[in-house]
């Protein structure tokens, strides 16, 4: 893992501080296999599948639980830009948005069990660096990965005591890049993600290792 | 001040059932016709009280001197009210003699006062045109044993319990009825978490209720509030119906999950509520009828106009989402027989 994060480290670096620089033009064969050193940069919008806990909080009268369980079709948008070092080995920075739907549920000494929906919903913040592993072949470029990043959570309405929750997430997944011949710099993407994180908003008592499915298609460019 | 602008008034009592927060305001309506909430002006602070002379049944004086002090102490204690108190001394003023500008505090064995069942009342002088307290007075009965051992004593009633039940009422705040009865064994005992100002006392050998609930602190936090206490709160507002009709005097909960805060209080006649005093989040709402051993006039409510014939509901067509230094309106709950 040390070594890994070595190497995004350097890789974003290089991204950041060098990319106009080092953009390596090779005329002779343009968007062909075995194309090394390229930039590429995406937008992406999609859904979020979220499993998150806020655990269990009680009074006298009755139990609260709260959990996020939907799927976020429409809410979740983001960037990635990442470096070839190989025709097969990249590394790619993201950042994403999605948001958060928090339903209540209650057990009552009285009134027995009660689903209450949507209390509250949050903003998700991501952004972290991923290894990036392809398999280019012609147009097409499969591809795994995974990457290690900071969770930000913030509810869109103020909560006593909660003003935003910070984690270290994970992610790993996989997707599929298509690559125009023509223009060549413009490719389609789609990308599956497994996402979890160490911390979440709870409620006083409870733990959070909050986890979701990324379900995104973006458009991408490149440079070469 | 003029004595004929003085009344006695709120006789606020801390009953013991054998076997047996909403915070909610001491109100009064004025000869203008207004409602005022009682409470000391901010000018009478520190307010002094005294301490009957009289040597306690159950325990020596100079303790039972202590055990008020630590019972004021409480109150002080709360970080978002602005309230002081000082001990002016020992008098030979008993605690029912009124208009001697003396708040007292003392035993007493007067069968007008110490009768069975009644552990300890406040009784409030006050200026019926703008609700201001001006002298209270506490008595607790001789009819029970009582004790200030800090770790309770069995078959005794915790002195500082009960006395510090009464500084609620003391400084204007009225019953809540965050509180009920539950059944251990052959014996019903009130549960653990009810508010201080519960009418109803913890039972022998309790010390429960030397510590203030949120829903304590928050009613005299509204009386008193200090530390941003209105800004960074804010209230949940709506009317309990029954057929389309107002439920006078319903329970309203409010429960914050995010901080485990249950605060109260009552609709009016109308059904009409506000609960003040919530921390910024979601909050579940129930309602509930006052319920045995508990009965409207400990709440200052009428016997007969007070609904009671309806079930515990939940309130859960949307969001009760607090905002700070507002109120969220429309938080309506329809409740069934």
């Amino acid at each position: 893992m040390r070594g890994a994060l070595l190497l995004l480290m350097t890789a974003l670096a290089t991204t950041a501080t060098g990319a106009h620089a080092q953009f390596e033009v090779n005329p002779s064969a343009p968007g062909q296999r075995g194309m090394p050193r390229r930039l590429e940069v995406s937008g992406f919008v999609g859904g979020m599948t979220v499993d998150q806990s806020l655990g269990t909080a009680t009074n006298l009268y009755q139990s609260v639980t709260g959990a996020a369980t939907d799927v976020t079709f429409g809410k979740l948008y983001g960037f990635r830009a990442s470096w070839g070092f190989t025709p097969n080995l990249a590394a790619e920075f993201n950042v994403s948005s999605s948001s958060n739907a928090y339903t209540f549920d209650i057990d009552d000494l009285e009134v027995g069990n009660v689903a209450l929906g949507e209390q509250f919903r949050s903003d998700r913040l991501y952004f972290g660096g991923n290894v990036v592993y392809q398999f280019p072949k012609g147009n097409v470029a499969p591809y795994v990965t995974g990457g290690v990043g900071l969770a930000r959570e913030t509810p869109v309405e103020a909560i006593a005591g909660i003003d935003r929750v910070s984690a270290l997430a994970f992610n790993v997944g996989g997707g599929v890049k298509y690559w125009f011949s023509s223009p060549q710099w413009l490719g389609l993407r789609a990308d599956v993600r497994y996402h979890t994180a160490n911390d979440g908003v709870t409620f006083p008592a409870g733990t959070s290792s909050p986890k979701g499915w990324e379900f995104s298609g973006g458009a991408s460019f490149r440079w070469f | 001040m003029k004595l004929r602008r003085l009344a006695l008034t709120a006789l606020g009592l801390l009953v013991f059932v054998p076997g047996s927060g909403a915070y909610h305001l001491l109100e009064q309506t004025t000869p203008n016709g207004d409602i005022v909430r009682l409470s000391w002006s901010s000018a009478a602070f520190p307010v002094g009280y005294y301490v009957n002379d009289r040597q306690p049944l159950d325990f020596p004086l100079q303790e039972a001197v202590e055990a008020v002090n630590q019972s004021f102490q409480t109150w002080e204690d709360v970080e978002t009210a602005a309230i002081t108190f000082e001990l002016a001394g020992l008098t030979d003023a008993e605690p029912f003699v009124f208009f001697d500008d003396k708040s007292t505090l003392g035993f007493t064995s007067d069968p007008d006062l110490a009768q069975p069942g009644v552990l300890a009342a406040t009784l409030q002088v006050i200026d019926i045109f703008t609700g201001e307290i001006v002298e209270a007075d506490i008595f607790f009965s001789n009819l029970f044993v009582w004790s200030v051992d800090p770790n309770g004593e069995s078959n005794t009633f915790d002195f500082v319990s009960v006395a510090v039940h009464e500084i609620g009422h003391f400084l204007g705040q009225d019953h809540s009825d965050i509180g009920f009865m539950e059944s251990v064994g052959f014996e019903r005992e009130l549960v653990s978490g009810a508010a201080v100002m519960f009418p109803f006392s913890f039972g022998p050998g309790s010390v429960e209720g030397r510590t203030l609930t949120v829903d304590d602190e928050t009613g005299v936090s509204l009386l008193y509030a200090t530390g941003g206490f209105l800004q960074l709160t804010g209230s949940l507002a709506g009317r309990v119906t029954k057929g389309g009709q107002g439920v006078a005097f319903a329970h309203v909960v409010a429960f914050n999950p995010f901080t485990g805060e249950t605060i109260a209080a009552f609709a009016d006649d109308n059904g009409d509520y506000e609960i003040e005093g919530l921390s910024a989040g979601p909050h579940t709402v129930r309602v509930n009828p006052i319920s045995d051993p508990a009965s409207p006039p400990d709440f200052g409510f009428p016997e007969l106009g007070t609904d009671l014939d309806y079930s515990d509901t939940i309130f859960q067509t949307g969001i009760a989402e607090v905002t700070p230094s507002a109120v969220t309106r429309g938080i309506d709950v329809e409740v069934e027989r």
